[in-house]
């Protein structure tokens, strides 16, 4: 690969041309309250269904860290009737798939099925959501499969390295802790643990929906409702606002490899910051492009110091980061180092020039459309926008903004992003000479 | 292997458009002999541009490992007209996205912009099939880039430093032995002038294949195609793709890799395996339902039931077979064992599951799921035309035809108890493998 997309954080989501007359997105509601959107779709006989229930790993209580993600590897585990094995037979001979994911502020379920077997999808994936067994035997089985991820993620560097940032820039708030919780924690946590994690993080008023496919609204709304029934609404709060520590230096931990795995944050900017759009671009030109970005060309195609280096603004629900990564030879990571610190304090005094801002605008203009492409992608756009708390109009008024973003207002937000002298960097690794 | 009759079709210039069942496939030859394969898919206008090679790590000179994809990486660079990068930059400008990777057997270019914008893709990459230019400079420091790839993918990981010595052990005398991204002590000594013969040789419309998939004509792009590539001079001295091959294989081989990054210890079996072939598909896929019916299907599958669900001798088995190569590929399966239970102990437990199989058969039911579940693939496959050109991509140049491709799932469709019995009789010899212990030192195992 020409270059390697490492670093994978929230998508955010800006502009559109209306390219997409065909994109045709209708808001529903069923007779028990529960709102989605709806795309039609009819030339793939297949539905597409996205639900993000809000809290996810963050509704863990400290004393039981880990417990949501152990909790949704179990769904699938057995429900109903259904022991596990039975139950992903059933879902074999269908031919549907569920994926049950963990973030940091959601539970997303994923779901793909045939039209001709969706009313069995359908109630297959209630069960799984509603009655999950929790059966001894699978939890058992699925702890050992967690505890043996956890032992393997200690041993593997960027993980290493994601912890040991988070740990450090979020002291005591949940977003310190790994998704997974830590190995003792896992080891003791009882099927109340995991029946308590069950109630508080699957609520129908915290769930952002989204359905592309094979399936008109009449259909879609009956089929919301009976996924629906037995799912509880909202009991515990959602967490509050987690304090960050920022310019905490340079922290190395020592790692056998020929090379040093390097990640770094500076404060990030809030979604709803009036200075996110310029955020937005700034970051595109410095490290978020991938291969035309500044640090690209000057770490990677000038020096050959690295594969790859990016950057990102990472929005939580509860607070946000501007990360970056990159990995080099651990004789060369104290260049690599000096050249992202110049970079950024250059981005911090002199700004983007008019041909960077005219082609980043471009570029994020021209490159929102192509992600609508594809049933699945589509579904899982719908429902991230309305997770964060867009509305559907949203998606055409998008490029208009991006387009009036002035040079003046890049200069000003690089200032308030990139002056910090002394952000925080995490090093897993044997570097020399830093 | 199937030799590969490109020449034979080179005055064919009328659509062949194939099978019945799937009329978004259209494929065709440029009078230059380059391959054409056009995907229509007109939800959204956009479309993905592929230039294929059928050239690839398995084609470098004995030495010479890394070859290949050092090229590859090179072609970002400059032509005689286009400044470096000058391509990405454009495609960038549109909002599209562009990247390139490099296998065994080929290397695949691709696009992915708004559909008005394809002719430009063309102008490009037809440029770079003819014009690439690398200065001294620009070699120098994409080497060491390419040098901290092989660190950070290889180097930085134990599994993928075994996954390396591994297939050094499987192949005994096929290039498929050596590493893609290149030994690093080759690396180390690879010249311009390396890279620039590989570009000769194999860079050349008559070796390439060019994927359209998205919102196009297939006429537009026949016209848009002979335009661009097809003025491109044909290659009279394209080398037969015939690679070293394997003596027979008489002796099992044993690994044992211990690095102290190893979280656990885990084995993994690799047997040598046919592959999918022209016409002849049949193996392949009795061997892919095998490898569902074995250890890619969680706790149905045989690994699973057994050492997972029922004995609790491990926490994780899995098997992995991928018919699409152009000579002969391999089986993995891969047992990570629970706490309590040794490498040897957990072998021997393999090996029962794989004796059973052969002494009782295969559920049919359990293959009638399966197929089941591999007809409905099809339908989902549809919903990404970029996935389904790079099927496309792999298949031809793994010496594969478009219809090899289409008729891929009737043959899964055909296969039944008795032939995947039949195939594994013929895989599971251990003289036939590698078996590889994975762990952090010999003192740790329990």
């Amino acid at each position: 690969m020409k270059f390697l997309m490492a670093f994978v954080t929230m998508i955010l989501l800006l502009g559109i041309k209306p390219v997409y007359a065909g994109l045709d997105i209708k808001e529903l509601r069923t007779s028990t309250g529960i709102n989605f959107w709806l795309v039609e779709e009819r030339s793939l006989p297949f539905i597409s269904l996205e639900i993000k229930f809000r809290g996810g790993a963050s509704m863990d209580e400290h004393n039981s860290r880990g417990a949501i993600n152990f909790m949704t590897a179990l769904l699938e585990e057995g429900s109903g009737s259904l022991d596990a094995q039975s139950f992903s037979r059933e879902r074999d001979s269908i031919a549907a798939s569920f994926e049950f994911d963990v973030g940091r502020d959601d539970l997303s379920v994923s779901s793909r099925f045939l039209s001709e077997t969706k009313k069995k999808a359908i109630t297959l994936l209630r069960d799984a959501l509603t009655k999950p067994r929790f059966d001894l035997e699978a939890i058992d089985r699925v702890r050992k499969q967690i505890v043996s991820v956890i032992e393997s993620n200690e041993k593997n560097p960027k993980k290493i390295a994601n912890s040991e940032l988070f740990r450090l820039t979020f002291t005591d708030h949940i977003y310190s802790f790994d998704i997974f919780g830590d190995k003792e924690k896992i080891k003791n946590l009882s099927r109340d643990d995991l029946i308590l994690a069950h109630k508080i993080s699957l609520n129908s008023d915290r769930a952002s929906i989204a359905i592309v496919g094979d399936i008109g609204e009449k259909e879609a709304i009956e089929m919301l409702e009976e996924l629906f029934r037995g799912i509880p609404k909202s009991s515990k709060a959602l967490p509050i606002r987690a304090e960050a520590q920022f310019d905490l230096g340079v922290k190395v931990i020592k790692y056998p490899s020929p090379q040093s795995v390097v990640m770094f944050t500076l404060k990030g900017i809030e979604r709803t910051d009036k200075d996110f759009f310029e955020a937005y671009i700034l970051n595109h030109i410095l490290g978020g492009g991938g291969f035309n970005s500044r640090l690209m060309r000057e770490i990677r195609e000038k020096r050959g110091l690295t594969y790859s280096v990016n950057t990102s603004l990472a929005q939580y629900d509860h607070s946000e980061l501007y990360l970056g990564m990159f990995q080099s030879s651990n004789d060369k990571v104290a260049s690599a180092l000096d050249i992202l610190r110049s970079e950024l304090s250059n981005m911090a005094i002199k700004g983007v020039t008019d041909e960077e801002l005219q082609a980043a605008k471009k570029f994020l203009i021209g490159a929102y459309p192509l992600r609508f492409d594809g049933n699945v992608r589509i579904a899982k756009i719908l429902a991230s926008m309305q997770f964060i708390g867009l509305k559907k109009d949203y998606i055409e008024s998008r490029n208009d903004k991006i387009e009036a973003i002035k040079s003046s207002d890049i200069a000003r937000v690089a200032k308030r992003l990139f002056s910090s002298k002394n952000f925080t960097i995490v090093i897993v690794g044997e570097p020399q000479g830093l | 292997m199937h030799k590969f009759s490109t020449f034979i079709f080179l005055f064919l210039l009328s659509f062949s458009t194939q099978s019945e069942a799937r009329n978004d496939i259209t494929s065709f030859f440029l009078k230059n002999g380059m391959k054409v394969v056009v995907i229509e898919d007109h939800r959204a206008p956009i479309v993905t541009h592929m230039v294929w090679y059928k050239a690839g790590a398995a084609d470098e000179e004995i030495g010479k490992s890394g070859v290949a994809h050092l090229l590859e990486h090179m072609l970002f660079k400059k032509t005689k007209t286009a400044k470096s990068g000058e391509f990405s930059k454009k495609v960038e400008s549109l909002g599209g996205s562009d990247n390139a990777f490099t296998s065994q057997d080929y290397t695949g270019y691709y696009q992915r912009v708004s559909n008005e914008h394809l002719e430009m893709l063309m102008y490009y990459e037809a440029d770079r099939m003819q014009n690439l230019v690398i200065s001294e400079n620009d070699f120098k420091t994409e080497l060491d880039v390419v040098i901290e790839e092989r660190n950070q993918r290889t180097d930085s990981n134990p599994g993928a430093l075994f996954n390396e010595q591994n297939m050094a052990a499987l192949y005994l005398n096929h290039p498929y032995g050596i590493p893609i991204v290149g030994w690093r002590h080759e690396l180390d000594n690879l010249t311009k002038g390396d890279v620039l013969d590989f570009y000769k040789n194999y860079y050349v419309p008559n070796n390439a294949i060019l994927i359209v998939a998205g919102d196009v004509q297939p006429s537009e792009i026949q016209l848009m195609a002979e335009k661009y590539y097809g003025e491109i001079k044909k290659s009279n001295s394209l080398i037969e793709r015939i690679r070293p091959a394997e003596p027979p294989q008489i002796v099992q081989r044993r690994l044992i890799f211990e690095d102290e990054r190893v979280a656990q210890p885990y084995l993994i079996r690799t047997y040598i395996a046919d592959e999918r072939d022209n016409g002849d598909q049949k193996t392949a896929a009795a061997l892919t339902l095998l490898a569902d019916l074995i250890g890619s299907d969680g706790i149905q599958s045989l690994l699973g039931k057994e050492l997972q669900l029922n004995s609790k001798k491990a926490i994780y088995t899995s098997a992995y077979y991928d018919g699409l190569s152009y000579d002969k590929t391999n089986f993995t399966i891969i047992v990570v064992p629970s706490e309590g239970y040794s490498l040897a102990d957990i072998e021997i437990e393999l090996d029962k599951v794989i004796e059973d199989i052969m002494a009782n058969g295969v559920d049919e039911d359990h293959i009638d799921r399966l197929k089941f579940q591999y007809k409905a693939y099809q339908t989902y496959s549809l919903d990404s035309a970029y996935s389904q050109a790079r099927i496309f991509g792999v298949a031809l140049t793994s010496g594969l035809e478009v219809e090899d491709v289409l008729e891929w799932s009737s043959d899964l469709q055909k296969v039944d108890s008795t032939e995947v019995l039949n195939v594994a009789r013929e895989l599971f010899k251990k003289e036939k493998s590698v078996t590889g212990w994975i762990r952090k030192s010999s003192e740790v195992e329990k």
